[in-house]
């Protein structure tokens, strides 16, 4: 009977670290407020925001586990940089998916479905750049 | 015992003078650099002068190869630093750069010299002209935040 009991104490706490963790996850992906808003000159639209979460936010986001992606780029923060900081993070960011470094190979090679389709790179990258030139007023 | 030591003195000595016929080029240097930053924008003599004096070697198409230089295999290390300090920013193409690179590399130089990572310590320790005072510092800080106002707004 006791050992039951205690079985099902353990099960009891395993069920609610397994939501507390399936929390923040969540927590990570309103982290972007998606906006189609054109009167803003910086938004994220819907389709750059799944982008992102999918593909970048395990690393750079406050959740994240590598001090260095952290220290590298947090997208939830560049929403209210300076505009001229800004321009500089993007323009890194365009440089990164051209070169293809980002999700790192090392990366992608032990979880196979963080790797960045063309498609998702597109998006991610022509919406940087249109940021980008709106903000410079370009 | 001491014939192996001279033995081993005779190898590493004949290994040393054979790298001097097969160790890389120097990355190539260039006369006329008309997209060079200080040829296309007012920066101040001082501020010019310390970039010159801590940047360039590395930084740019005009490096002042010293004697060592020459001497296998310390110009690996040399040609491998300058070919990357010239990757990652090259004033003497400045003016190559779109706005928005012109931007982040401006920010990186307030961040690199803050920080103290530029210029690097084994650089300073062998070029004491290129170590920076904190004064120093401020100026290439100051006109790297001016100058990117200017960059933006332009």
């Amino acid at each position: 009977m006791k050992k039951i009991s205690l079985l099902i104490l353990v099960a009891g706490f395993m069920f609610i670290g397994i939501n507390q963790a399936q929390a923040q996850k969540e927590e990570a992906k309103v982290l972007l407020v998606p906006q189609n808003d054109t009167e803003t000159v910086f938004a994220y639209p819907i389709s750059v925001v799944n982008v992102i979460n999918n593909k970048c936010l395990g690393c750079h986001s406050p959740s994240g586990k590598s001090d260095d992606a952290k220290e590298d780029l947090m997208w939830e923060k560049l929403q209210g940089m300076d505009p001229a900081d800004m321009v500089a993070v993007l323009d890194e960011i365009i440089e990164v998916l051209e070169e293809g470094k980002m999700p790192p190979k090392k990366i992608v090679a032990k979880y196979p479905h963080l790797k960045m389709s063309d498609e998702e790179t597109t998006i991610l990258k022509s919406w940087a750049e249109m940021t980008s030139n709106n903000l410079m007023g370009e | 015992m001491n014939k192996i030591v001279k033995y081993i003195i005779g190898i590493i000595a004949v290994v040393v003078i054979l790298l001097q016929f097969m160790g890389p080029d120097a990355p190539d240097n260039r006369e006329n650099n008309p997209d060079d930053l200080l040829m296309n924008t007012q920066v101040d003599a001082e501020v010019a002068g310390l970039l010159r004096a801590s940047c360039y070697d590395c930084h740019s198409m005009e490096t002042k190869y010293p004697w060592y230089s020459k001497i296998s295999p310390v110009s690996g290390f040399l040609f491998d630093h300058i070919e990357e300090g010239r990757d990652e920013l090259n004033f003497s193409n400045w003016q190559t750069y779109e706005k928005r690179r012109k931007l982040r590399k401006l920010k990186e130089i307030q961040e690199e010299i803050e920080e103290g990572e530029m210029p690097m310590k084994s650089y300073t320790l062998v070029h004491g002209e290129a170590r920076l005072s904190d004064s120093q510092k401020e100026l290439i800080i100051n006109w790297a935040k001016d100058y990117s106002k200017k960059v933006f707004s332009e």
